[in-house]
């Protein structure tokens, strides 16, 4: 072979080279095109644009080369263009104007074959798709069974390891999920939705699905939101909380204790817009400056040995990564070498209108209105006020609001309220201190029934709830209709409003038993303070669900604790309701469902009516002490 | 004389203790069947008062455990409730020496433990 020009010979051999003018009318075609496509020179040269472009796929090389004329764009990419015999042919191609007198007379085109790297990656993107669904297929099964088996009577040993099996699935779904989220972003198909959201609400939800690995590390999780940030934003949510997700996931495993924040700042707001920096920081090992380059790179994990890894799926930066660039944002690692490390990232949000939010409102029938009563709503985010105010309008009652808890307290003690509705987080004085508080207040004002809203599923946070002095608690998220029968509850009941004497309670029992030791009724009290709304709820959420079986497990377990609460008079019905659900358990008779649901509705309700004299008489005693 | 109680429920098991307690026992508080069972087999108690329906292992469970297992003649008390007759009864037949139907009243309780107490 002749070589008198090497580079040209390099060039004929590697590259190809279309030539079009400005009519968009091919002037010439290489050697090596004509290879590829199966094309003589001929067959091309002098034809148009228009003539070969293909109309179904937007990656045309002529469309492009067109669309780049037109419009004067230098294109630099991948494109697709039918061989002679049909058969799709793949280029990577850069375009050149080439200019004389001072116009645009001609285009160059330049490229590479393609072909082999794109299929290679259409079987790649095809096994893993397949691969996802096939390992997803048999790995719903197991989660599945193994939940069942959960449920079955195991002794401790065969619980422990049924709890690491559920454990090991987790991770292995999420893998597979993030699998699949990779996929589907390296295809292009993964769209972002555009709803209303609430950042705190976003921010809360992915605090909840840490609460766990808070408990186990000593890790404690807060998160902040700029109160200049509009209540609702219009965006992805679910892609949202993702990419902190993620972040907190990673946060975790570089700290052993400590704290994880999460803030959102407000950067830049325009009238529609505004663009946010959304930050989680911990205070763990640290990433070094070396590793932070493979931090967005997929399947990585940092390289130290020391670094204790339980659920290290390593595609989670590379997904965060991903995700931002979606949402045409970028990301940042500020690591200050072993103090803990700040992942930032800034996105801009369109601002949301609260009309979805109130479609979100759902449907539920109000039981009866609520002849005017007033209740006051105590939030610090005025979107939650909102949203409560348009729930609460449907009881017909008169809704008053309160910012903090020392607002709420006073609003209490100069007013008229039926019922606070009490958020437990709040800045100045949060639910708990007002709880108290409002306890504390004289007569007969101290007796008015409070609910707490909180998001914590944590236990502990919710018998705090109702030993600050709250009647009841509603986990967010809740539902309109658990709202409303809360409310029903507490304002026809007249909880909390009686009069001084006990109505529901008597402890003479529980007197002779202690008999004389009130560090005993103390700790009983206390006790059943915190037993009997678990317990009712669990009656009411078996007696729904119509789990007879639970149900009678549950009863079972609340008699004999029932004259320690003060509720002797309540044994006999208790122990009916135990006799009616183990039958039920034994054969279902739909016949005697509305019987046993009246009983169980009866034990709850009396159960739940001797709340606040629980409280008071353990306040009586805990005064006593002091 | 020391006495191993077991029950799951929080607040009987507290007032068990602490009557016991009062008594002078001493007292040895199990939260589960599980739990039970490994303080009798390493805390040799003089009674042992156990409700039946536990997670984990039974109050069926520990008297077999008890009598079959270990070969003790520790006396067993079971703790019922109304409804748990059928249950009695197997829990006597495997070697349990008594039974409280709870809610019980205090006096009921430390009479009985005194009757199956040794000396």
């Amino acid at each position: 072979m002749q070589q008198s020009d090497p580079y040209r010979f390099a060039l004929e051999n590697s590259t190809i080279v279309v030539e079009i003018d400005s009519r968009f009318v091919i002037v010439s075609i290489n050697e090596l095109f004509c290879r590829l496509s199966g094309f003589f020179p001929g067959d091309l040269t002098g034809k148009s644009c228009d003539d070969l472009r293909n109309a179904s796929r937007n990656d045309n090389l002529w469309n492009i080369v067109k669309h780049g004329m037109m419009t004067g764009i230098t294109f630099r990419g991948e494109v697709t263009c039918n061989k002679k015999n049909g058969e799709l042919l793949w280029l990577d191609i850069n375009t050149f104007p080439v200019e004389e007198d001072g116009t645009t007379a001609r285009y160059l085109v330049v490229g590479t074959d393609a072909t082999a790297r794109v299929k290679a990656q259409k079987v790649r993107e095809q096994f893993l798709s397949n691969m996802s669904h096939d390992i997803r297929t048999p790995l719903f099964g197991i989660v599945g069974l193994v939940n069942l088996l959960g449920e079955t009577s195991l002794n401790f040993e065969q619980q422990e390891y049924t709890r690491l099996i559920r454990n090991s699935t987790e991770v292995l779904t999420r893998l597979v999920a993030d699998l699949l989220d990779v996929h589907k972003m390296e295809c292009g198909v993964m769209a972002l939705e555009q709803d209303d959201f609430s950042l705190h609400e976003v921010f809360e939800a992915v605090a909840g699905l840490f609460v766990m690995q808070s408990k186990e590390k000593f890790v404690t999780i807060g998160f902040d939101v700029d109160p200049q940030i509009p209540p609702l934003l219009l965006g992805d949510a679910f892609r949202l909380k993702q990419m902190v997700m993620n972040l907190v996931a990673n946060a975790f495993r570089h700290t052993e204790y400590g704290r994880i924040q999460l803030t959102a700042t407000l950067l830049v707001a325009k009238s529609d817009d505004c663009e946010i920096k959304i930050s989680v920081a911990d205070n763990g090992s640290g990433i070094p400056a070396e590793e932070q380059v493979d931090l967005f790179r997929k399947f990585t994990l940092p390289s130290r040995s020391d670094e204790r890894i339980k659920d290290g799926v390593g595609l989670g930066f590379s997904i965060v990564n991903q995700l931002v660039a979606m949402h045409g944002g970028h990301i940042s690692v500020d690591d200050s070498g072993g103090i803990g490390t700040r992942v930032s990232i800034n996105i801009v949000y369109k601002t949301g209108s609260a009309r979805s939010i109130l479609h979100n409102i759902d449907e539920a029938q109000a039981p009866g209105t609520m002849g005017r009563a007033r209740i006051l709503v105590v939030d610090d985010l005025e979107l939650n006020r909102f949203i409560l105010s348009k729930q609460l309008e449907k009881l017909d009652v008169s809704v008053d609001y309160a910012r903090d808890g020392a607002e709420a307290v006073n609003k209490v003690a100069s007013g008229c309220y039926e019922l606070v509705i009490m958020d437990m987080h709040m800045p100045v004085m949060d639910g708990f201190e007002a709880s108290t508080a409002i306890r504390e207040l004289s007569e007969p004002k101290c007796r008015i029934p409070i609910l707490a809203v909180t998001a914590s599923i944590i236990e502990e946070e919710l018998s705090k709830c109702i030993l600050a002095g709250a009647n009841d608690y509603l986990i967010k998220p809740y539902k309109t209709a658990t709202l409303f029968s809360m409310v029903a509850r507490y304002l026809h009941g007249n909880d909390g409003v009686n009069s001084g004497a006990n109505t529901v309670t008597d402890f003479a029992y529980l007197d002779d038993y202690a008999d004389g030791n009130a560090d005993f009724k103390i700790e009983m009290l206390q006790k059943a303070i915190d037993y009997v709304p678990e317990v009712a709820r669990g009656i009411d959420q078996s007696v729904a669900s119509g789990d007879w079986t639970t149900l009678r497990q549950v009863v079972h377990k609340l008699v004999p604790v029932l004259p320690f609460a003060g509720l002797s008079s309540l044994v006999a019905d208790a122990q009916a309701l135990e006799k009616m659900a183990l039958e039920l358990s034994q054969v279902d008779d739909p016949s005697r469902h509305t019987a046993t649901k009246e009983l169980a509705t009866k034990v709850t309700k009396v159960a739940l009516a001797a709340l606040p004299e629980l409280r008071q008489e353990y306040q009586k005693l805990t005064k006593g002490l002091s | 004389m020391k006495i191993i109680a077991i029950e799951d429920e929080s607040i009987v098991l507290k007032a068990i203790e602490f009557k016991l307690l009062k008594e002078g026992y001493e007292v040895v508080p199990c939260a589960d069947g599980k739990e039970g069972m490994e303080k009798i087999a390493s805390e040799k108690p003089d009674l042992i008062i156990s409700d039946i329906m536990m997670p984990f292992a039974s109050g069926l469970e520990i008297i077999s455990y008890v009598r079959s297992k270990l070969g003790l003649k520790t006396p067993v008390l079971i703790l019922s409730t109304i409804g748990q007759e059928e249950i009695v009864v197997k829990a006597l037949e495997l070697g349990a020496d008594d039974y409280i139907t709870k809610p019980f009243s205090p006096s009921e309780l430390l009479l009985r433990i005194k009757k199956h107490l040794p000396g």
